[in-house]
């Protein structure tokens, strides 16, 4: 049985009640033909513009909910599910209550915001469908930190490893040793490092003095598992990153939709 | 198989602390996982990460679930059997194995001396792989956007007083030159726009006297001009189109203003017949409908016989000559409405005024009756100079008696004999225009009481025309817009007319044959607004006017 998650929550309960809802509001935006056509000033206009801005509302209290440990309230997954569906179905909604009219105006803005914001969670929604599942696998138990502790240790054992041999050792420990340098560009990308393979190796060894053959098949097998570990390293924080990063977009753009909401509907009353 | 575990821990000062596990099992598993055999707390290990079993008298190990996998001697590998000696890595624990004939001893020994990391730099490293190390924090983030929302939206607006931003649509066309002067018409926030600010510039009729009385009755129907001219939707809006706003009071209009002449409109479909505004015989003007065939007559004292006028071949001045519709009515300049009959521009080129063939150039003037009995006097005294008695003969008869009276008017007694010849000429030729020719074919006349006349002028006087330049008041058709259209397919009887009191206007049924309310394939959609213009624009007032370059000046400010 698949497990329920927030998307599925309760037989997607919050998808079918958007999509009725929002067949519902096309309806009557198709039916209605107001005189002097259909816009944010007519009866249904005011209508779906208050039922948006209850829903924006509704939507901005998810982030105290979440936060709101010990309420009652229904459940956080509920919660989500809802915020999730409702949020989508203000797409529609919100251009039926305008009309489908838009212009360089605070009110195209507010709904320039709305879909950024509503974008951007379908984005982390995508990035959570797909991507949470690997932090688990990917790990192999134990936190970054732990595991930085032990490249640390691993640098260590390249050292002593260089130590009392030739310069052409140590110049291959430092060449193949993989680098761990991280920017936002490698959160955001997958890029691997590359394992030493053979034809290196081989190349590397033929360098060396023979009495330092054994030495060095060691110092691969340490730079090996240094590669591994910076790349799983890298892997999932990048997984982390992009589970992240819509936030980033999400929170600001539906902050600012508030503010453009409240000017939008100031704005609308104050030239009446 | 037999696996002893020995786990040594040997910390800083040399010190060995051991511990051991024996197993007696097929397998042995290595994890983190609490349901592993030996369980052991490396963050690297998985839950289940690696399992030591006996195979065909090997002994072997391979990988069940891990990402850093399993390395023998520093070789990454899946499975491989174990030999004496050999060490394999799980993470960052290394196992030595020491093969005897009875059992596996596995040695894990954690050296605390051997790596000592650097808690700043693994700090600073897993600060790295955080993507909030490469962003402004997202409160940050929010408060920025909220503030340039908030800014851009809110305090430019208020400071430098520009609100287009705040503009719900764009202006109608004609309002540009205000677009950005929002308090012209919105003079206080938080209101409706009020009549008075649109009135500040324009000057309207009222919608009719109707309207006006049942807007000072209904105090609660919002009756606003912006209700109707709705701004801020582009040039739909303005000039309101949308018949059902008319139609939401039409349809009852019969029952809101009992006692006045109105009728119920509520389509294009049921709308009534046409009603044509006639004078009655004293002069006052009604409506009436055009299906009221006892009443609906052309009352114009005027005698015009369509049929004869179309007919081919008709004896014109240069020969026989065919007469068009537009021959006489002509469309303004701008196409919308037809231009008033004249005599001089439509009649004169075929009905003369000549009075006389020995003065064949002269005509009487049309327009002024007081003119017709000086000008054929002095006519025919210029005759008499000219030519003597010669030229102007004896009247035929002799001057009338008085209606009444049986005595002739002694209007001739104080003239000298060459004068009465000529009075008498012109009376003559007057009393034969109004009543038998000229005046006589389009006219009615009356011949003045005697009180009024005047030996010097006319006896007769014309019944003034009054021909309407609309016959629909209420309605405004516009001829330009069917100009591809012939007359005759509208105004059907006109050939067949001979009756000057026919009312050839076409009935609404004739209209319906192209225009419909309703959007429907072959048919024009049609609103009110077309054919009922109300509350036309009136001339500004002198007072309201204003100065050119003061009125740009106020709009720039």
């Amino acid at each position: 049985m698949r497990q329920e998650t927030f998307i599925s929550y309760h037989g997607y309960r919050w998808l079918i009640l958007t999509v009725l809802a929002v067949v519902m509001c096309s309806a009557v935006y198709l039916i209605d033909d107001p005189i002097g056509g259909r816009n944010g000033g007519t009866i249904v206009g005011y209508t779906f513009g208050t039922l948006a801005t209850i829903g924006v509302v509704w939507l901005m209290s998810y982030g105290v909910r979440k936060r709101a440990y010990y309420s009652s309230l229904g459940s956080v997954q509920g919660w989500l599910s809802a915020h999730v569906w409702i949020g989508t179905g203000l797409l529609v909604l919100v251009p039926l209550h305008a009309g489908f009219s838009f212009g360089w105006n605070v009110h195209t803005l507010t709904f320039l915001l709305m879909v950024v914001t509503i974008v951007s969670g379908i984005w982390g929604v995508f990035n959570y469908a797909t991507l949470a599942s690997r932090i688990e696998s990917h790990r192999g138990g134990g936190k970054s930190t732990q595991i930085l502790e032990h490249l640390q240790t691993l640098s260590s054992d390249v050292k002593a490893l260089c130590k009392d041999k030739s310069e052409a050792f140590v110049s291959v420990a430092q060449r193949l040793n993989p680098p761990f340098t991280v920017n936002l560009m490698m959160l955001l990308r997958k890029a691997p490092i590359a394992h030493i393979d053979q034809r290196v190796a081989g190349a590397a060894l033929a360098t060396l003095p023979d009495s330092e053959h054994d030495e060095a098949l060691r110092l691969f097998g340490i730079l090996d598992q240094r590669c591994d570990l910076i790349n799983g390293l890298l892997e999932e924080a990048r997984v982390k990153a992009l589970l992240r990063i819509w936030l980033f977009i999400h929170v600001p753009a539906s902050v600012a939709l508030c503010v453009a909401l409240a000017i939008h509907i100031l704005s609308v009353f104050f030239f009446w | 198989m037999k696996l002893r575990f020995i786990h040594e821990r040997i910390s800083p000062d040399g010190a060995v602390e051991r511990t051991s596990a024996d197993f007696d099992q097929n397998e042995v598993v290595i994890g983190r996982g609490g349901s592993s055999d030996i369980v052991l707390s490396s963050p690297q290990l998985s839950l289940v990460h690696a399992k030591v079993y006996e195979e065909g008298g090997q002994v072997l190990i391979t990988e069940i679930d891990s990402l850093v996998g399993l390395r023998v001697n520093q070789v990454r590998v899946a499975r491989q059997a174990l030999n004496s000696g050999d060490t394999f890595q799980l993470g960052d624990l290394s196992f030595e194995v020491q093969l005897s004939a009875e059992s596996v001893l596995l040695t894990l020994r954690v050296d605390n001396e051997s790596a000592v990391p650097d808690a700043e730099v693994v700090a600073r490293n897993t600060r790295k792989l955080e993507l909030d190390a490469y962003l402004p924090s997202i409160r940050v983030l929010s408060c920025i956007a909220s503030i340039i929302v908030l800014a851009g939206c809110f305090v430019y607006p208020i400071v430098r007083g520009r609100y287009s931003s705040w503009s719900s649509g764009p202006v109608a066309n004609s309002h540009r030159m205000i677009e950005h002067d929002c308090q012209r018409c919105h003079l206080s926030p938080f209101e409706r726009v009020e009549d008075r600010e649109c009135l500040n510039c324009h000057t309207m009729s009222d919608h009719s006297e109707g309207f006006k009385e049942f807007v000072g009755t209904h105090r609660d129907l919002d009756v606003r001009c912006a209700e109707c001219h709705m701004e801020h939707n582009g040039d739909h809006g303005l000039i309101l189109r949308d018949s059902r706003q008319c139609i939401s009071c039409h349809a009852g209009m019969r029952e809101r203003q009992t006692g006045r002449d109105v009728l119920n409109v509520a389509s294009f479909s049921t709308h009534p017949e046409f009603r044509v505004s006639v004078s009655d015989s004293v002069g006052a003007i009604r409506r009436v409908s055009l299906s009221d065939t006892q009443n609906v007559v052309d009352g114009t004292p005027i005698k015009l016989n369509h049929a004869v006028h179309l007919k081919e071949g008709l004896r014109g001045p240069q020969g026989p000559m065919t007469l068009q519709c537009n021959g006489c009515h002509q469309l303004s300049k701008d196409k919308r409405e037809m231009l008033p009959i004249r005599f001089d521009t439509h009649c004169r080129e075929c009905h003369s005024l000549g009075f006389d063939e020995r003065l064949a150039d002269s005509e009487v003037p049309h327009g002024d009756v007081d003119l017709v009995y000086p000008t054929l006097f002095a006519e025919y005294a210029k005759l008499l100079l000219l030519d003597g008695e010669r030229g102007l003969g004896r009247p035929s008869e002799a001057v009338r008696a008085l209606p009444g009276t049986g005595e002739s008017p002694d209007e001739s007694r104080h003239l000298t004999p060459d004068a009465k010849l000529a009075q008498a000429n012109a009376r003559r030729a007057e009393e034969e225009l109004f009543t038998r020719t000229a005046c006589f074919l389009c006219h009615d006349y009356r011949e003045k009481p005697l009180s009024e006349q005047r030996s010097d002028g006319s006896r007769y006087t014309i019944t003034p025309p009054r021909i309407p330049e609309v016959w629909m008041t209420k309605a405004r058709f516009d001829h330009g817009a069917h100009e591809e259209v012939s007359c005759e397919s509208c105004h059907e009887k006109t050939r067949r007319s001979t009756d000057t009191r026919d009312l050839l206007l076409p009935s609404i049924q004739v209209c319906r044959e192209c225009h419909l309310q309703d959007a429907k394939p072959g048919f024009v959609k049609s609103e009110c607004a077309q054919c009922h213009p109300y509350h036309a624009a009136l001339e500004v007032s002198r007072e309201k006017k204003q100065n050119l370059n003061e009125f740009l000046h106020t709009l720039m400010r």
